[in-house]
């Protein structure tokens, strides 16, 4: 991975390795993302969405980024060593063509489940579809094997209170299906004129700072990413998206407006503890001086952390104390959306939209006199509790063929 | 003058630490203190942030135009001795920032 080329879109702030789109996420936000799909479509059908999402996804990823290597050796090395610089865990791969067994003792999934939860709550499914599909793509890439000719199966993991995760790899006995994947070349015809906003100045320059920070990091000994205050992988959005719009498009149209409202709320998580996190470390102190908790301050550094983290330009185009509009030409959604599924009859951005609310939520409701603590039990009285204070209206959105795409917040 | 030391959250349990209390004069010869300790290494930081790291996998981040101080413990320590290994690098800091002030 940091051998392999690297391109920031730079006026999009969107990332991508060798043309294959990725963007940052912590692992409150991935395994809140992992469950709405469990939710939505069964803890089945979910499991198998995800994995075929993950295994189509890094199948995409390692190709790209095996071209040079000459061995099957050679690739499976690569790969091992993408997934952990990733944040997604050190996984040991020991397979063939006619398949074998991967072990990993911190798969990022199960290993933060384990840690959020694993205290209070017992599991019985194992929670690392992603690098199920990986071992299943990394094995077909080493042998140069067609997709979906091998399958991964996780038989033990750490989120079960079980030593370390396991899977087991075989060959298909038909091509598994795999998702179709999206790349840059697929992306950029989506993508409007790029625009700024309200303190374009600031936001450009200390999301360009962000940027280079991220970009630096890798995963530790364990393969596992830490920044912030919290566990944060370098992750693929066609895990992302795949998965969150098979739960959109195949939801009954009357669990539809529900299915929106879960794949909002996954990004109410990621502003709340990723962006949130972010605000309160020295990382952002050292970038961007104390926090002065005004609202103004506490929105447009959020946006600058989601340019940051490659999530698309974003810009504000109206704030005051009960309003904000936000706006983008190029978040990442929408032009995977386009790509992938042509024009929608309703807005898709939901992680946009999500995000749009949560930031007004930090902004107005959290004291950030170093007396808030970022809990989950904060979380869900800010976010679960007696209302928000504010509701989200998307007014324009790419995903239908509009020119940018627009969500006006106001206080409620 | 002292200083406190304070959990502050962490998605990793009870690893980060914040040090209250650090005027940034303070922390200034904290920073030469580190600088000059061969037992602890700097790594690349974000703006003006500075990262040093020890041999046993602690961190210390100091920003020093507000004096912030943020020990973070190595995740080998397990959950329930961290506060104890986080006292730890506070009092060899201390010792550090004295012997610093002691030079000059």
């Amino acid at each position: 991975m940091s051998e392999a080329k690297r391109l920031l879109l730079e006026p999009h702030d969107l990332t991508f390795v060798e043309d294959v789109p990725y963007i940052y996420h912590c692992s409150h936000y991935n395994l809140f993302h992992d469950q709405t799909v469990d939710d939505v479509l069964g803890d089945t059908a979910g499991q198998q969405v995800r994995v075929r999402a993950a295994h189509a996804a890094f199948r995409q990823l390692l190709r790209a980024i095996t071209q040079g290597a000459s061995t099957p050796m050679e690739r499976l090395s690569i790969a091992m060593g993408a997934f952990a610089a990733m944040g997604h865990g050190r996984v040991d791969l020991d397979v063939t063509a006619e398949g074998g067994s991967a072990r990993t003792g911190h798969a990022h999934y199960g290993f933060c489940w384990a840690e959020k939860y694993g205290s209070r709550v017992s599991r019985t499914l194992p929670a690392d579809a992603v690098a199920a599909g990986f071992v299943a793509a990394a094995t077909e890439v080493a042998y140069e094997l067609p997709a979906g000719a091998m399958q991964a199966v996780e038989e033990t993991c750490v989120a079960r209170r079980e030593p370390e995760c396991t899977f087991k790899v075989t060959r298909a006995a038909t091509p598994v299906p795999l998702p179709p994947t999206v790349d840059r070349q697929a992306m950029e015809p989506f993508l409007g004129p790029s625009e700024g906003g309200m303190d374009e100045a600031w936001i450009g320059a200390t999301a360009d700072t962000l940027q280079e920070f991220v970009a630096a990091m890798e995963g530790d000994e364990r393969g596992l990413m830490e920044g912030f205050g919290v566990f944060i992988t370098r992750h693929l959005t066609n895990y992302y998206l795949e998965t969150a719009y098979a739960a959109a498009r195949q939801a009954p149209e009357s669990a539809l407006p529900i299915v929106e409202s879960l794949l909002r709320e996954a990004a109410h998580v990621c502003v709340f503890h990723t962006f949130g996190g972010i605000l309160l470390s020295p990382e952002w102190e050292s970038v961007a001086g104390r926090l002065s908790g005004e609202p103004e301050d506490i929105v447009r550094g959020c946006v600058a952390i989601a340019r940051g983290l490659g999530f698309g330009r974003w810009a504000i185009r109206e704030l005051g104390p009960d309003r904000l509009v936000l706006s983008t030409t190029s978040n990442y959604e929408a032009p995977y959306y386009a790509a992938r599924f042509g024009k929608s009859d309703r807005p898709r951005c939901y992680f946009f939209q999500g995000a749009a609310l949560a930031m007004m939520v930090l902004a107005h409701r959290v004291r950030w006199d170093g007396s808030a603590e970022l809990t989950q039990s904060f979380y869900d009285d800010l976010f679960r509790g007696q209302g928000l204070g504010f509701r989200c209206e998307p007014t324009t959105c790419q995903t239908m063929g509009h020119d940018r795409t627009e969500v006006v917040v106001r206080r409620t | 003058m002292s200083v406190t030391l304070a959990r502050e959250l962490a998605c990793a349990r009870s690893r980060l630490f914040g040090l209250r209390g650090v005027t940034i004069e303070q922390g200034r010869i904290l920073l030469g203190a580190l600088e000059a300790c061969p037992r602890w290494r700097e790594r690349p930081g974000i703006g003006e942030l500075r990262i040093f790291r020890s041999a046993a996998g602690h961190e210390v981040l100091l920003v020093p135009s507000t004096g912030r101080v943020q020990i973070r413990v190595a995740y080998v320590v397990p959950p329930i001795e961290r506060f104890d290994a986080a006292a730890g690098v506070l009092v060899e800091l201390a010792r550090l920032g004295r012997a610093a002030r002691r030079a000059g």
